[in-house]
């Protein structure tokens, strides 16, 4: 007896050390004066020297410890899950819009204080202008839970924001369906480079979304297997007429972008289901190296992932120092019709202690947000991930404001910053939206050599840019480029246009309609199975599991018949 | 007090284990898919999974790709088997250890390369996804039939095969008299081995396939990242009641297999 209570006694003290483990995480309480700050983020999105900086720079000027405990997720739903299940254990968490949205619906989240991020407010990008209204706030996201009504931006600070586009190889697409070409009598007699040219000009043209589906590429491109993603391709593809002839506002638009009614998922659904026997297959992640490594030639892609591909198609090392002899060149497009912005936030998960929020913990931890939002930590991560910033750049002359903007002239512009200059040759790219222009600003100057010696360890690079106000009075920020070279399709694809920015549209939580559309997606992914096939099988499991089951039957059968002919034998 | 380690406290760790990774994980299994999404009780889950068309057909459909992919390990790995366990070549053990040493290298890895072979050879899973997924799933689990195979011939009676070929057995009846009979019980745990982790394969079809195929650990997982917990729950629990049906279908054979040794006549 005494044995059984001593191992029945280990479970709960077991239990109890893990229980014991998981609330010391609640809320992130320091321990031994050290305080720590719970992070949760996706997967290989932030320059991990950062979280060191961010220490240090809190112990020159506090004299205290904090350390950041950084775990990441892979999906969003992976995310909510482990959010769900394991309490509230993190003080910061990063997810995509519509995620911050449902869990900000269910009163996970707690409101964040914009007086305490300085950086923050000042830098953050104004594209997001068409989503908001009059006070500023992204009102296509509304939230409401017990507390009242709000918008994503009550809850929310972005972090990087991008589209879902389409990248493609031209090359690969014309070499792998070559026949499919030279069948078609519209494309036949078309030169290469003027094939190459009508693929990317279809791309880019409203027909993009409905080229997925033509027989011309077919078993080249793939898809998204995320539900999200390709829902919204399919609602492009359903609502082509209105997309392409609407004059309606952008909340109209976005409302039809958001269409989860049972009529609509049907429609998709058959589209989508169309659209299954014409694509190579389905990906979440293997897509941005299999279109570098060519087997396949059209990926359905996140912008940062299609910076990512660009590039490893254009260089041949990781560093991105040494070019391909023979590079592979991807161009990534948002078809006219439009597309949809994703946009990935910090919020703060709500903590039933009320002392929490007068701690040092929480304090910390909105510092440590506002940390990311400096122009040097933001320049940091778009350098390591690829994706852009929310931080961007001020019309001013100071270099700490104008960073952001350095470092997209030194990425991408083609000119040599001189007046004199015959810019003739190249096409301007206007990125004003995703600056924070000041309208009362005339003129001011940018000057890459601060960015060059403290930030990016580049030769010295002492390029000046001077914007001025043009004769219409308005301060435009255009970047010289050549959107065939590797600079300019690099450019397209991390910051859409000026114009293609009123197409951008936002995806709310699905809500009560979610049920259904995941139904929706198992019709679209299971594959129907011929009756034949399923008569046939089930009559050969009823015959394996029947003989199976009746084996010792039939043995006992055979024994008694061998003795009963033993026995006629003697 | 004097502190003694007695035998049985030797398997308290293994005990804690089995409760923490196997007992509480099935009880909440059970408890979501008997709930709904605002934790009540409801029969929901089972309702909406055996209504649904699309679920019956991935389930008929996961049947198929297992009964399929059994019977091909089986065909393949039966001979061989039966050479490398009978022929008195010394190189026997060295291809049995060809066959072996994939599996110690990770199956995600070894999927992911196998993609890059289908691909090679021009079979990849955007054109071919059936094929390219049976390959995969013919490849990952032939060891597993052979190892069982191999173990139960080393043991065959080579006597009784003697003694049926001198009373007159031609080759065909030698083998359907006397080597198979004694190669049930390595046949049936072969199947075992195949039969039920192909049903719920996830990253082989999900790879090999290009995400064409789901197969029912697709399916389940569809559920659980979709914050459909109650259904995939249920789906799960269908899931364990195959594995239950098809260890009672089986059990009389390794009963038999211990009675069988000496009961022979």
């Amino acid at each position: 007896m005494k044995k059984k209570i001593s191992s029945l006694f280990l479970l709960p003290l077991l239990l109890s050390g893990i229980t014991a483990c998981s609330t010391s995480n609640s809320g992130g309480t320091s321990s031994g004066g050290n305080i720590l700050i719970h992070v949760l983020n996706a997967e290989d999105y932030i320059d991990m020297s950062l979280l060191d900086t961010f220490s240090e720079m809190i112990y020159k000027r506090d004299g205290k410890r904090v350390s950041v405990i950084y775990d990441t997720y892979d999906t969003n739903e992976t995310m909510y899950n482990t959010l769900k299940t394991g309490k509230t254990s993190y003080d910061l968490i990063c997810c995509s819009e519509y995620m911050v949205q449902r869990l900000a619906n269910e009163g996970f989240l707690h409101t964040l204080d914009f007086d305490k991020l300085p950086n923050y407010t000042t830098y953050t990008t104004s594209f997001l202008h068409s989503f908001e209204d009059e006070t500023g706030k992204l009102n296509l996201l509304p939230v409401n839970n017990d507390e009242g009504s709000f918008t994503l931006a009550d809850y929310a600070a972005g972090y990087m924001w991008g589209t879902l586009g389409i990248l493609y190889n031209p090359d690969y697409i014309l070499r792998n369906n070559a026949s499919r070409f030279n069948e078609n009598p519209e494309w036949s007699s078309l030169s290469y480079d003027e094939k190459k040219t009508k693929i990317i000009e279809t791309f880019q043209s409203e027909d993009g979304y409905s080229f997925l589906w033509d027989d011309l590429i077919k078993g080249t491109q793939s898809i998204k297997d995320s539900m999200r993603d390709t829902y919204a391709i399919g609602n492009f593809e359903v609502f082509k007429d209105y997309y392409s002839k609407t004059s309606d506002s952008y909340e109209l638009r976005n409302e039809k972008f958001n269409d989860c009614s049972d009529e609509t998922i049907e429609l998709i659904k058959d589209k989508l289901i169309e659209l299954k026997t014409n694509i190579f297959g389905f990906e979440v992640d293997s897509g941005k190296n299999d279109i570098v490594t060519q087997k396949i030639g059209v990926n359905c892609a996140w912008s940062g992932d299609a910076v990512n591909s660009i590039n490893r198609g254009y260089y041949a090392d990781d560093d991105w120092t040494d070019p391909r002899e023979d590079p592979v060149e991807l161009y990534y497009d948002i078809p006219s019709l439009g597309a949809n912005v994703w946009m990935d936030c910090f919020a703060t998960p709500k903590q039933e202690d009320e002392s929490y929020y007068t701690s040092d913990t929480y304090k910390y931890t909105l510092e440590f947000l506002d940390f990311l939002s400096d122009s040097e930590s933001a320049i940091s991560n778009v350098y390591y991930n690829g994706y852009t910033s929310f931080i961007t750049s001020l019309s001013s002359s100071e270099t700490h404001d104008n960073l952001m903007l350095a470092y997209m002239l030194w990425s991408y512009d083609m000119s040599d910053g001189d007046d004199d200059e015959d810019l003739s040759s190249y096409e301007t790219y206007d990125i004003t939206p995703f600056m924070n222009i000041d309208e009362n600003v005339d003129e001011f100057t940018v000057d890459l050599s601060y960015l060059s010696e403290e930030l990016l360890e580049d030769e010295l690079d002492d390029r000046t840019f001077t914007f001025k106000k043009d004769e219409n009075g308005e301060l435009k920020i255009l970047i010289h480029y050549d959107p065939t070279t590797f600079e300019g399709r690099l450019l397209k694809a991390q910051y859409p246009s000026a114009e293609e920015v009123d197409r951008l549209y936002v995806m709310n939580d699905y809500g009560i309609q979610n049920d259904k559309i995941v139904s929706m997606w198992e019709d679209v992914k299971v594959n129907p199975l011929p009756l034949w096939i399923t008569i046939s099988l089930i009559i050969f499991l009823v015959l394996v599991i029947g003989y199976l089951g009746s084996y010792k039957l039939i043995r006992m059968y055979k024994l008694k018949r061998r003795k009963k002919l033993r026995s006629e034998n003697k | 007090m004097r502190f003694s380690l007695q035998r049985k406290q030797l398997c308290i760790p293994y005990f804690v284990f089995l409760i923490l990774f196997v007992v509480i994980p099935i009880l909440f299994i059970v408890f979501y898919a008997f709930t709904d999404a605002q934790g009540f009780f409801s029969f929901d889950a089972l309702v909406s999974f055996f209504t649904s068309t699309k679920k019956i057909n991935v389930l008929i459909q996961s049947l198929l790709f297992s009964v399929l992919n059994t019977l091909i390990c089986l065909l393949v790995g039966y001979p061989v088997a039966y050479i490398l366990a009978t022929s008195k070549a010394k190189f026997n053990y060295v291809v049995v250890m060809l066959f072996v040493m994939p599996m110690w290298i990770n199956f995600v890895l070894r999927t992911g390369a196998t993609r890059d072979v289908l691909t090679w050879i021009g079979l990849s899973g955007g054109e071919h996804p059936y094929i390219a997924t049976l390959i995969g799933l013919f490849y990952n689990y032939l060891p597993f039939v052979i190892l069982p195979l191999y173990s139960t011939m080393l043991k065959l009676d080579k006597a009784q095969i003697e003694a049926a070929s001198d009373l007159g057995c031609n080759r065909a009846q030698v083998f359907t008299k006397s080597i198979w009979p004694q190669t049930i019980p390595g046949v049936v745990s072969a199947a075992q081995m195949v039969f039920m982790p192909t049903m719920s394969s996830y990253v082989i079809p999900e790879t090999l396939s290009e995400g064409k195929i789901v197969l029912f650990g697709n399916s389940i997982y569809i559920g659980f990242s979709n914050n459909q917990w109650n259904s995939a729950s249920f789906m799960a629990i269908i899931m364990l009641f195959l594995v239950c049906l098809s260890m009672l279908v089986t059990r009389n054979y390794t009963e038999k297999d211990q009675e069988g040794g000496s009961s022979k006549w």
